[in-house]
């Protein structure tokens, strides 16, 4: 009996913090979902499904958020991933310096989300930002304008910022990720005249594999519910061009004060969410047993 | 290819450290010099009144301090709690294992948005709104899960052989884990405070909603004051910014080494 | 190690539960008061006012909650439903109908019944917080609109006087367009523009009414499309930033102060930012430009001081509210945030005529310059406004979709909030 209970005497703390303070607020939150609930008056009328028929008859906000969604995530996480990748492989392979400037790179992920947020408006706005005349420059602009004002690129403002906070992200579990490959492999298969790029494929990359998928999966849910910088730059705007689910989630419950179909969103969002999940999570078992 | 290297590493400063510089010019920009000189990379006049104003005339070295409550408690806490638990989740196997797991890994999927009101209502009933105490428990509980997995990662990492040969010894289970495994974990242990850390020391979202006394607020906050309906005190903002920067690029500076040999320590079991 | 942890664990636990139990009895003595426009100089201005107010009336405290602009609304309603109720709140005009319609503010029509206020009142201070005849709110003061310029870059474009007309409005920002960089007006494009197009389309179509005498929206005249097309114009031909179909009142302000634009369509609290970063030659302000009908129709808002139904002292509330109120009060308020007070004969202590606050003293006299109310005792238009209005009007300036469908959107939804409004009393 004893031996039965052992675990859950480690795991009671943590059970019960959860239970009160997140899954009893989050119970609550997903029966919003049923009700037609007004937080000002606190007046709820039981209206079972309907709002979920709402959602899936005519919101074409939320389907052009979904795909805002993909769009959002799917860049972030290349770009954080690619550059991420990029800089725990050199970081591994160790510089001059590194004692000093690995601290340095790892910075924008200790700078609270808001403040990324405004920081990159800054750098996006033609009279008191850099970069408009960065892109003139570059010729991808004909004349300095503010990139979150142009409804067919401004995603890539949030996109940027987000590029920025994620590296170090990435890079910290990669270059952990990297470090527990023995170097015995690297000198068996140099003896073989397997270095460089195919040392890379044929080692690095399969060995890292499992870890990848773990970052990238976790990685992906979090980019997707991370609303804060885009609240900030862009408010979903011009013309809902940047509104993703989550922005969308938190327009229709603190401007709309629409509770309800807020809980409605949140679970559909939940609900794609936990099927990516599983897709992954089968993906990583066989893989795992592949290699 | 040698000096590609140190062109790539460039390249990656270059980018994080721009809009850092950035903000550090606009701090120090004086405020009428901010739109009439245009974009320029270094203002012809200098001043530090907006530190002055941060630092003497506000309140902010209030916020640092509740912050640094906040986010030192949570996180000494979170660690604590998280350790038991990734504990058992590492060492046991039994009935339910999956299904905790599963709620776990779920609540992290739900947008934090919907939990505001509902969270309210629970501080509002345990009289703990608009207290920081309200704050640490709601910052803890939320950190919690991630804390959970990676300490479990940590202690996946250490061998249980040790452990088991002094519970044979006469160890009870909890001595062999403050002999043996706990002293293996330490740079698990600093990883997790450090993540825990800065993730309290940034959030927002909680902190603007459950707390309105001036007295008993976060550092995040208090720097939306600045936003007021007709102008955005960006010199001000910049200089608490770039101060509110320092303590947390220390703290995590010092303890990044901890988070990456601790996954190592973790993932080379795993 | 793990014994310290322990201790730790259980001294912070148990801190939060002897914080948990201590009694926090609320004593009616004790006035909450909220306000959600906050600034550090105003908060200081506020809580010299509640001194005195403490010192007249001994037993009583009262506390003061600054919100700021961005996060009020959330936040004061999550202090309701969670059960916190405040005495007194601020409240703009555009939230009112929300709380109201929720039952959560006290009708203050019978204790303003036994109030004397001085006779220069201006007429319709208690109608305008009133829905359904009922007085909910007594306004503070009035956020009319005027337009500022640039006079720095009017002269460089070669522009004598401030646009008097709809046309000379067109073809200044036109002309100061062609300046490089600068253009000629500060577009408020996101959170909170909607005043402006409903000022464009009313003024257009030369009539200040919303509905017609059968309840249906004035939007779906012709009038109102062409305003919506003149600053859909604008925008396209590059008069206005191309950001500033983003900006809100932040931007527009910064736009104005920045020289980035020449004119903008503002409240006279604006002015209290402007000073601090503007020489006062610099700019000046003009009432809003004329239609084709001679007239224009400002848009008037206004915030005031209610008192909610949960306090558990109404009538040390209302007192308060009184007291907020009273001319040496009204002026020293006014004055700091740059309102047009609620006593007429304060005005001109306010606006000097010769100096920036010329155009809103201008417009309150001149009878060519009606004020446009918005129709806020309906429910649903704050959310309208605020969403609705700003996500549409973007997609119109983008050219997704034309001026004459976005005036016929607008008009459905208005006709059917108000048939709904009709049908409820």
């Amino acid at each position: 009996m004893t031996k039965f209970l052992t675990p859950w005497y480690y795991l009671a703390p943590t059970i019960l913090f959860i239970f009160l303070l997140v899954l009893v607020p989050l119970i609550t939150g997903v029966s919003y979902a049923f009700y037609d609930f007004d937080l000002i008056s606190g007046t709820r009328d039981f209206v079972g499904l309907d709002q979920f028929f709402r959602l899936l008859q005519d919101d074409k906000i939320f389907s052009m958020s979904l795909i805002n969604t993909l769009f959002w995530t799917a860049a972030s996480l290349f770009f954080q991933f690619t550059f991420g990748l990029m800089l725990a492989l050199i970081l591994n392979h160790g510089f001059r310096g590194i004692r000093l400037i690995q601290p340095v790179l790892f910075v924008p992920w200790a700078v609270p989300s808001f403040l990324i947020g405004l920081m990159w408006v800054w750098m996006f706005n033609p009279v008191t930002g850099p970069l408009p005349y960065l892109f003139e420059g570059l010729g991808l602009m004909e004349k300095p304008e503010n990139l979150l004002s142009d409804p067919d690129h401004a995603m890539w403002g949030p996109i940027i910022a987000n590029v920025w906070f994620g590296i170090p992200f990435f890079a910290i579990m990669l270059l952990a990720a990297r470090r527990t490959i023995p170097n015995e492999i690297y000198e068996a298969a140099s003896i073989d005249g397997v270095s460089g790029l195919d040392a890379f494929r044929h080692i690095t990359l399969p060995l890292m594999a499992p870890t990848i998928l773990i970052t990238l999966l976790v990685r992906a849910i979090w980019i997707a519910n991370f609303a804060e910088i885009i609240i900030v730059m862009t408010n979903g705007g011009p013309a809902n061009s940047t509104q993703i689910v989550a922005t969308y989630i938190y327009d229709t419950a603190y401007q709309k004060m629409d509770f309800g179909y807020a809980s409605v969103l949140s679970i559909a969002l939940l609900i794609l969410l936990m099927i990516y999940g599983l897709i992954l999570g089968r993906i990583r078992r066989k893989m795992t047993t592949f290699l | 290819m040698k000096y590609g290297k140190y062109l790539i590493i460039s390249a990656f400063l270059l980018f994080t450290l721009f809009p850092v510089f950035w903000m550090l010019k606009i701090s120090l920009t004086p405020d009428r010099l901010l739109f009439s000189e245009g974009v320029v990379m270094w203002p012809s006049r200098v001043t530090f009144d907006h530190y002055y104003a941060v630092l003497v005339e506000g309140s902010f070295p209030d916020y640092f301090l509740n912050s640094f409550i906040v986010s030192a408690t949570t996180a000494i806490l979170v660690t604590i709690i998280a350790s038991l638990a990734g504990y058992a989740l590492s060492r046991f196997q039994f009935k339910g294992k999956v299904a905790l797991i599963t709620v776990l890994l779920i609540t992290q999927m739900f947008p934090i948005v919907m939990v505001i009101a509902p969270i309210y209502n629970v501080l509002t009933m345990i009289n703990l709104v608009d207290s920081l105490t309200g704050l640490i428990l709601v910052y803890t509980a939320f950190n919690l899960p991630f804390a959970c997995f990676l300490m479990q990662t940590f202690f996946d990492g250490t061998p249980v052989e040790l452990e088991e040969a002094a519970m044979i010894d006469g160890c009870s289970r909890l001595e062999a884990l403050e002999k043996i495994t706990l002293p293996l974990c330490l740079p698990g242990i600093g990883a997790t405070l450090g993540f825990v850390f800065t993730a309290a020391w940034s959030e927002l979202l909680f902190a603007l909603m459950f707390i309105n006394r001036q007295s008993q607020m976060t550092f995040p906050a208090g720097i939306m004051n600045f936003v007021t309906k007709f102008s955005v005190d960006w010199g001000q903002m910049a200089a608490a910014m770039i101060l509110a920067l320092i303590p947390v690029c220390i703290f995590f500076a010092y303890i990044q080494k901890f988070i990456v040999q601790g996954l190592t320590a973790g993932a080379l079991k795993g | 190690m793990i014994k310290a942890a322990v201790i730790f664990v259980i001294a912070v636990l148990g801190f939060a539960g002897w914080q948990a139990m201590s009694d926090r009895e609320h004593d009616p003595n004790n006035l909450l008061i909220v306000e959600v426009n906050s600034s550090a100089e105003r908060t200081g201005l506020l809580r010299a006012q509640l001194d005195r107010f403490e010192e007249d009336n001994p037993g009583i405290r009262v506390d003061v909650i600054s919100l700021s602009w961005g996060q009020a609304f959330e936040k004061l309603s999550m202090m309701i439903a969670g059960g916190q109720y405040p005495d007194v709140i601020e409240m703009p005009d555009f939230w009112l109908s929300r709380y109201v319609s929720a039952g959560q503010i006290a009708d203050m029509t019978p204790y303003l019944e036994q109030t004397e206020f001085d006779d220069d009142l201006e007429a319709n201070t208690f109608s305008y917080g009133s829905i359904r005849g009922r007085v909910y709110t007594v306004p503070y003061g009035y956020y009319l609109r005027a337009m500022l310029y640039n006079k720095k870059i009017f002269a460089r474009a070669g522009i004598e006087k401030p646009p008097l007309t709809m046309d000379d409005f067109y073809e200044d920002a036109a002309k100061i367009s062609a300046l490089p960089g600068i253009y000629g007006y500060c577009h408020h494009g996101g959170r909170g523009g909607a005043v402006f197009y409903y000022w464009i389309m009313t003024t257009m179509n030369g009539s200040n009414r919303f509905f017609d005498n059968e309840g249906k929206s004035t939007f779906y005249q012709p009038g109102a499309a062409k305003g919506l097309t003149l600053i859909r114009d604008i925008y396209k031909n590059g008069y206005a930033p191309k950001d500033s179909l983003n900006w809100g009142l932040n931007e527009t302000v910064s736009g104005f102060y920045s020289g980035t634009c020449a004119m903008l369509h503002q409240t006279p609290d604006a002015l209290t930012s402007l000073r601090k970063r503007m020489d006062d030659d610099d700019y000046g302000s003009a009432p809003m430009p004329l239609g084709p009908g001679g007239n224009s129709f400002p848009h008037l808002g206004y915030i005031g001081w209610s008192v909610l139904e949960g306090s558990s002292n109404k009538a040390a509330a209302f007192k308060l509210v009184r007291h907020l109120l009273s001319r040496e009060n009204n002026r020293a308020w006014a004055e700091r945030s740059g309102l047009v007070p609620i006593y007429k004969g304060l005005s001109e202590n306010i606006f000097d005529a010769d100096g920036i606050g010329a155009g809103w003293l201008q417009t309150t006299k001149d009878p060519h310059y009606q004020y446009m109310i918005n129709p806020n005792y309906l429910p649903d238009i704050a959310e309208f406004d605020s969403i609705e209005v700003v996500q549409s009007g973007q997609a119109m300036m983008l050219g997704e979709q034309t001026p004459e469908e976005t005036a016929r959107a607008w008009a459905d939804f208005m006709t059917a909030a108000e048939k709904r409004w009709e049908a409820a009393e």
